[in-house]
């Protein structure tokens, strides 16, 4: 005895009538999957940005004015010949000083420079940034001092090893939090479900007593959890759309610009967004009903 | 026929109450019986037993020769439809407007919606209470919550029909109308039994009745009265 028209009327009735109860958990859900989703995705914005900025970790090696041709040939060969590298790009005085003019455009600088002070250089990438620290110490003989040909070896050392001790300890912490988080979303959203229902027990117990199945009773509990949490989660992804568009970019725009980072990670550009939608709207409708169904267990017994 | 037998039940409480002590009583099909006795001597206890709202401690008891203590759970909705049941207490649905009281009965069974329509306005008519149709239980009075109560044991025809103080919250006038309905149903071949402290009703009806006293039967009496 399927009865859909009786179930879907008694639900919504329901809804309307047990207005105050409906409203507090959809609101429950709404506001504790936003701040599961947007914790989400801030946390992997954050990790875009850091391996945007892992990403260009570079080595720079400036050379002698006086290096030959030779010379400069056979280092640039052997760097090339190493595993860890990604590439080398030879900037010569010329384009050294073309650059620098540029950056400086307009300032006094420029008119204090005399002929040309910058050296030549090599800008090696690393294929695997980590191993930078290894890579600079070829620069040096056993004495420590540089090698035939070499003036100098620059590269952010204590910022990388610090940058990559960070990303490590973040993206565990930041796992844990979502995770607690979560946790604590779903306890709020079942504690606030199974109280509207624990209300209505005397309720259940009436409908029992005038002949009414267990299933008769709960599939309209359960369409209104369901209800509930999907709506609230409806109303998260709008919320996390909004903030996400207007608050986020505009927080990284900042980021960007003080850090001076090339390409950015910026909010949907790692996909993860929509993922969080989607994740947020199933995880809504799922502890909504189960919230109901573990609730009824308790309350619908004969 | 005995529509309902109780075989040696008694019931005692989780707090060692004893509410019924060794009852044996067999009621025929279509008869009426009033249970009378004191506050406390165990007529609301009986009437819960026969619909599993609780368990007997010991004994059987048969409905339509059927042995209903080892019912299985899933078959005590089946048995509830077939005894309306009149609760001291009401029990209204708060939530729901009296036409979807008494409408939850025969939505329960699968009654089409246009015989729902048809049969609820009816049963209120028929108890005096249709001008409430749509008020919720809390906009009426007690007697008339009674009534409500009455049509939503009833709407449903069933065989057996159980009313627990069913004029309590009445005036003389209006509990006399009550009882006309309850002698209707009656007469339709429905086995009715009316838990009651009202005297004169008792007396003025000349039915069976069973009186009890600290959970014991103490009288069974055809054509009986109240007692002194
Ligand atoms: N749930 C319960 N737990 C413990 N004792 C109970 C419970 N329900 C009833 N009793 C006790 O069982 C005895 C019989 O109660 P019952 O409700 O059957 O009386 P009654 O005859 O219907 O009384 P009244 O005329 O006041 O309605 C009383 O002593 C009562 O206190
Ligand atoms: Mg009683």
């Amino acid at each position: 005895m399927v009865r859909p028209r009786y179930f879907f009327s008694e639900t919504f009735i329901s809804l309307r009538r047990n207005f105050f109860m409906g409203f507090t958990a959809i609101t429950t859900v709404a506001i504790t999957l936003f701040v599961v989703g947007f914790f989400t995705i801030i946390v992997y914005d954050i990790q875009g940005i850091i391996s945007s900025v892992e990403s260009e970790v570079e080595l720079a090696v400036y050379l002698e004015d006086e290096i030959s041709e030779e010379l400069k040939d056979y280092i640039e060969k052997e760097v090339l010949s190493w595993e860890e590298t990604d590439s080398v790009n030879y900037v010569s005085k010329d384009q050294a000083l073309e650059r620098f003019r540029e950056q400086n455009e307009g300032s006094d600088i420029l008119k204090e420079i005399e002929g040309n002070p910058l050296p030549a250089s090599f800008e090696i990438t690393l294929s695997s940034p980590e191993k930078i620290d290894q890579v600079a110490l070829r620069f040096y003989d056993k004495d420590g001092n540089y090698i035939e040909g070499v003036n100098d070896v620059i590269y952010g050392k204590n910022y990388v090893n610090k940058l990559f001790s960070i990303t490590a300890i973040v993206g565990t912490i930041a796992l844990l939090i979502i995770i607690v988080l979560l946790l604590a979303a779903i306890v709020l959203i079942f504690n606030t479900i199974r109280l509207s229902i624990y209300a209505r027990r005397k309720e259940i117990e009436v409908m029992k007593l005038v002949g009414a199945t267990n299933w008769f009773v709960r599939v309209p509990f359960l369409f209104e959890g369901f209800f509930e949490g999907f709506v609230g989660s409806v109303i998260s992804i709008i919320l996390l759309y909004f903030v996400g568009n207007f608050l986020l970019i505009r927080g990284e725009r900042v980021i960007v610009d003080t850090m001076r980072i090339k390409e950015l990670a910026i909010v949907g550009s790692s996909g993860v967004v929509l993922y969080v939608y989607i994740g947020v709207a199933v995880l809504g409708g799922l502890i909504g009903i189960l919230s109901s169904a573990i609730a009824l267990r308790r309350y619908v017994k004969i | 026929m005995n529509m309902i037998e109780f075989k040696q039940v008694s019931k005692i409480y989780e707090d060692n109450t004893v509410a019924l002590k060794n009852i044996n009583l067999e009621i025929k099909k279509g008869e009426f019986l009033f249970l009378v006795g004191p506050s406390g001597s165990g007529k609301s206890t009986f009437i819960k037993l026969l619909i599993k709202e609780i368990e007997e401690t010991e004994g059987s008891i048969f409905i339509a020769g059927r042995n209903i203590c080892n019912l299985k759970s899933n078959r005590i909705p089946q048995l509830r439809r077939n005894i309306g049941c009149v609760f001291q207490d009401f029990k209204l649905l708060p939530n729901k407007t009296i036409f979807e009281n008494v409408a939850f009965t025969l939505e329960v069974i699968g009654k089409p919606v246009y015989e729902i329509k048809i049969q609820v306005p009816q049963v209120l008519k028929l108890v005096g209470i249709f001008s409430k149709i749509n008020s919720y239980p809390h906009q009426l009075s007690g007697g008339e919550q009674q009534r409500v109560s009455i049509a939503r044991a009833f709407v449903n025809r069933p065989p057996i029909l159980l009313a627990d103080e069913p004029t309590g919250n009445l005036d003389p006038g209006t509990s006399e109308g009550i009882m006309k309905i309850l002698s209707r149903i009656n007469l339709i071949g429905t086995t009715v039994l009316m838990a009651t402290h009202d005297r004169n009703i008792v007396n003025s009806m000349r039915r069976r009745v069973v009186e009890l006293e600290e959970g014991e039967i103490i009288r069974d009496q055809k054509r009986g009265v109240y007692g002194d």
